[in-house]
């Protein structure tokens, strides 16, 4: 198993952000995950990234415990695990090549290595021709592209998605769940997308996990999934899906 | 903290080093700057620092003859002293003078300035050395113990004596502060205390007495009174003629005046006032029935050669030759009174002609005497300087504290004279002494000890005035070197000269008048402060200690009953410049410090709030990036403000951290809304495993306010 979340528990003060949550991801699978807005879901990634501490269980990346992990193991640990944030999270002041370059020259690649994966990751999301251009120049649907290229340039073996296109314009929302797709089809890395779009989980997904209330509801393909409904939260996604 | 080993933070080391120099460097450059634009002002308003260093007052009318004279005194010292005319204030001319280099030094300053007696229509001086400290309202022998001290000071060059303060010339502005502490720490919060003793005191005993009081001991010889002083006043004393009053029911108080007739036609008529051939006498001591005093009106030469011998041929008979026998009158509000006895006058002068005349002095004892008569000659001629008509207007203490500095400035090179002139004049006044005891004693039983030379000093309320003009002493003075040539003549000792020297000397040390020998005295009195037979002592001692409390230990020690006078030691002053200079050094170091805020609070908002705000983002405790901006604060305007100098009047370098830290506290707490740095952009980083200080220097500072980290940090950078 490429990623195993183990009971996990995580409290903000008082309010439980993650009630024990438990899931798997094995290596080159797309795992879609679902769920109401404030039901864990960012906090689950950030817990996976070791951004955010949590309280309670283990996670397990190919095999070996997030949790103890020192800074400098942690700084590996991220290396293979790629972050998509929903808001980019761009350099602002670095070209579009250089924020790809970025974490492959401080992570000690060669520069010229570095330069040829930044190309040929930029080429998977189809934006070779804006290199040299700067995060403002871009459009959103751009922008998480080169997000995606830029934690794809690090051959993550996993990569974790917060909700990639829900800050985008509808009309830019294809773009990206196309890339997305590409790379699902691959196989080439695992996924975990958090994600509201029904249609992109069915076409891409290996399994959905649904979530609500910090806790994992439902997991598994996504079309028993969406038919089972077996949760409330499963029924509106299900409605959606039939619409 | 793996944090804190990131390479970045040396990086930010250098820069806090390089903010602390900078901004150190802004702060000092301003204050050149301010230095320079202020240095323009005091110029206008007392030419440059340094330009001049002394200036001389001068009456008005004197003003030409003055200024040549005064070129004339100053090139004989130096041939490189310059004199500017300066403008005329207050009755007064003023002209500045330069003085080389070579002349700033203790000697020389005050050869220069004893040197200026000479000019005519002279008024005073003031010293415009610079830098300097001034300490001033000392007494003499606290003046030189302050001197003295000041030169051992490490950046003094030169202590400068004058009247009765000391003008301490620095090597730099820079030691000013220091300076002046340590002289503050010599004179303040301490007092000089004069012991005023009987007679019969032993002065040792009492010494130890006090000793547990005392930080210094600054009387010497156990008299007050400078060496050369007494000396001086033995001499007069010795010329002068004595006059002792037999009273009867009603004794006389010491202070009280007397009217002899004096070479007057007929005796004093009481309810009249004295005529011109009167003589008034002023009573010094009181024994029983007897009084003595000294003349302080009129001269007692011509009665004393025409000797008037009371028709009874009574009690008070004159001794042959060298005394005279008249009736005392008291001087009642300025007219004669009663009559309160038989006055007895004595004048060892004459005495000493004929002693001249009889059988002479030794050789070697010649030698001394001319020696003598010319230093005394030559000290008279400093005193016809301070008793010109100008001089008179100054008040009596003024004058004497002249006088003290003029008598004294041959002080430390002619010491060996000075031992020989005392020896001379102790020769010269017991033979005098012997002499007159003996020519008295016959004559004035009860009284077997000739008086010695002494003057009350306790007397000085309603004293006589000094009436001396500058002819008078002129001649005094040409007679003091008449006599030192003749003494000379007596020494070489052919027959011939021998003979005429005797008699031109006899001549001479008659020609004194009375009065003015009082006079005389009565300056060295008050300029010394008293006579040796009430014996004092000074010692400097700190302010806590209460004179009772020193009387009470000494009478219990001694059984002594001292007077206790005590007086503050001396107050360290600036000098009028000095003072300028300080108050626009204030204004300066205000600026200074203003700018090293500005400095430290650019530096923090520009430079350090994204810092700080990029290590809440990297999840660092919230109190411990306060703790950092607090620290950051103080080291920034902590170091600004050491390196720089900049001194509030009220904020030293600690209180400056203390502030700096205030301002990085702040800094800290506000550095998210200071910081333009996104947090996104900072989670990114870390998203991508890139190590926190790889994240401040590629993402965070670059982001930040084009600061000097930004700029330090641009080398290191890898994405530009
Ligand atoms: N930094 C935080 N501090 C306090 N509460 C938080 C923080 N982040 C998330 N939460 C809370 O934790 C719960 C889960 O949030 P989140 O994981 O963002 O949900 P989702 O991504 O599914 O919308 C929510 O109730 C949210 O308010
Ligand atoms: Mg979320």
């Amino acid at each position: 198993m490429l990623l195993h979340v183990d009971k996990v528990h995580k409290r903000y003060g008082r309010r439980v952000a993650l009630a024990g949550v438990s899931l798997s991801v094995a290596p080159g699978e797309t795992v879609a995950v679902m769920g109401p807005s404030g039901c864990g879901k960012s906090t689950l990634l950030r817990c996976i990234h070791r951004l955010t501490p949590w309280d309670e269980g283990e996670i397990y990346f190919d095999g070996a415990p997030v949790g103890p992990m020192r800074p400098a193991e942690v700084r590996r640990l991220r290396r293979q695990i790629g972050f998509v944030f929903q808001h980019f999270h761009l350099i602002e002041r670095l070209t579009v090549l250089d924020n790809i370059l970025l974490g492959l020259v401080l992570g000690g690649v060669p520069k010229e290595e570095a330069v040829d994966r930044a190309r040929s990751a930029l080429a998977r999301v189809h934006l070779q021709a804006e290199e040299s251009l700067y995060p403002a120049q871009l459009s959103g649907g751009q922008r998480q592209r080169v997000a995606i290229a830029r934690a794809l340039a690090l051959a993550p073996r996993l990569m974790l998605l917060d909700e990639p296109t829900a800050a985008l314009d509808p009309i830019l929302v294809g773009e990206v769940l196309e890339v997305m797709e590409d790379l699902a089809r691959t196989r080439s890395t695992g996924m975990l997308v958090v994600t509201h779009e029904v249609r992109f989980a069915m076409r891409a997904a290996d399994r959905v996990v649904l979530m609500d209330g910090g806790a994992v509801v439902d997991d598994g393909p996504p079309e028993e999934v969406f038919a089972r409904r077996r949760s409330r939260i499963a029924q509106s996604y299900g409605r959606l899906l039939v619409s | 903290m793996s944090l804190l080993r990131e390479p970045f933070w040396k990086e930010y080391v250098i820069v806090i080093a390089l903010t602390v120099v900078l901004g150190a460097g802004c702060a000092a450059g301003t204050a050149r700057a301010l230095d320079a634009a202020f240095g323009e002002a005091t110029k206008s308003l007392l030419g440059d620092a340094g330009q001049y260093d002394l200036i001389v007052h001068v009456r008005q009318d004197y003003r030409e003859a003055a200024g040549r004279e005064l070129a004339r005194v100053l090139a004989s010292r130096h041939p490189d002293i310059g004199v500017v005319p300066g403008i005329t204030v207050a009755g007064n001319a003023n002209f500045l003078v330069k003085l080389p280099e070579s002349l700033l030094e203790q000697e020389a300053l005050e050869d220069v300035a004893a040197g200026l007696a000479d000019v005519p229509g002279f008024n005073g001086y003031t010293w415009l050395l610079e830098p300097s400290v001034t300490v001033s309202g000392l007494q003499p022998a606290m003046r030189d113990l302050v001197a003295r001290e000041a030169a051992a000071v490490p950046g003094v060059r030169a202590a400068v004596r004058s009247g009765s303060s000391v003008t301490v010339l620095l090597e730099g502005i820079e030691g000013r502060e220091r300076v002046a502490a340590a002289l503050r720490e010599l004179v303040e919060g301490r007092q000089v205390v004069e012991v005023r003793l009987p007679g019969t005191s032993d002065l040792n005993a009492v010494r130890s007495a006090l000793a547990p009081f005392v930080i210094t001991e600054l009387s010497e010889d156990g008299s007050g009174t400078p060496p050369s002083l007494a000396v001086l006043r033995d001499v007069l004393a010795s010329l002068a003629t004595r006059v002792r009053v037999r009273t009867g029911a009603e004794p006389l108080e010491v202070g009280e005046w007397v009217v002899l007739q004096g070479s007057a036609p007929s005796p004093p008529v009481p309810g009249a006032p004295p005529s011109p051939d009167n003589l008034v006498v002023e009573i010094a001591r009181v024994s029983g029935m007897e009084a003595s005093g000294w003349i302080v009106k009129g001269d007692a030469r011509s009665t004393l050669v025409q000797p008037v011998v009371p028709p009874d041929g009574g009690a008070l008979a004159a001794a042959e030759g060298g005394g005279a026998v008249q009736t005392a009158f008291r001087l009642v509000e300025g007219a004669v009174g009663p009559a309160v006895g038989e006055a007895l006058l004595e004048s060892p002068r004459l005495a000493l002609a004929r002693g001249l005349a009889g059988d002479g002095f030794a050789g070697r004892e010649l030698a001394q005497l001319a020696e003598l008569a010319r230093e005394a000659a030559d000290r008279l001629g400093e005193m016809a300087a301070l008793v010109t008509p100008e001089a008179a207007e100054q008040a009596t203490e003024q004058r004497a504290e002249r006088l003290v500095r003029a008598l004294r400035a041959g002080d430390g090179a002619t010491a060996v004279r000075e031992t020989l002139l005392g020896v001379a004049l102790s020769v010269l006044a017991r033979k005098l002494q012997e002499e007159t005891a003996a020519d008295a004693s016959g004559a004035a039983p009860g009284d077997g000890t000739a008086a010695p030379a002494q003057v009350d000093p306790g007397t000085d309320s309603g004293g006589p005035s000094l009436r001396f003009d500058a002819t008078q002493l002129a001649q005094l003075r040409d007679s003091l070197m008449a006599l030192a040539d003749a003494a000379e003549a007596l020494e070489r000792g052919t027959a011939g000269e021998l003979l005429a020297g005797l008699l031109d000397m006899q001549q001479l040390v008659g020609s004194l008048r009375d009065d003015e020998i009082t006079g005389l005295l009565r300056i060295v009195e008050r300029a010394g402060g008293g006579a040796a037979a009430e014996p004092r002592l000074q010692f400097l001692v700190d302010d806590e200690v209460s004179p009772s409390e020193m009387e009470t230990v000494l009478r219990r020690a001694t059984g002594d009953a001292p007077a206790i006078i005590a007086a503050r030691a001396g107050v360290v002053n600036p000098s009028a410049r000095s003072l300028l200079i300080e108050l626009l050094a204030d204004v300066r170091r205000s600026i200074a410090a203003l700018v090293a805020v500005l400095v430290a609070g650019a530096a923090l908002v520009l430079d350090h709030a994204t810092v700080l705000a990029a290590l809440r983002g990297l999840n660092v405790r919230s109190t411990a990036v306060n703790a950092a901006g607090a620290v950051l604060g103080a080291l920034l305007l902590g170091g600004v403000w050491a390196l720089s100098g900049a001194e509030l009047p009220f904020l030293g370098t600690a209180g400056a951290a203390a502030a700096g830290a205030a301002l990085g506290l702040v800094t800290a707490l506000m550095s998210e809304r200071l910081s333009p740095v996104r947090a996104e952009e900072v989670l990114a980083g870390q998203s991508l495993g890139l190590t926190d200080g790889q994240i401040l220097r590629e993402i965070v500072v670059p982001a930040g306010r084009p600061g000097l980290l930004s700029l330090v940090n641009r080398w290191r950078r890898q994405f530009r």
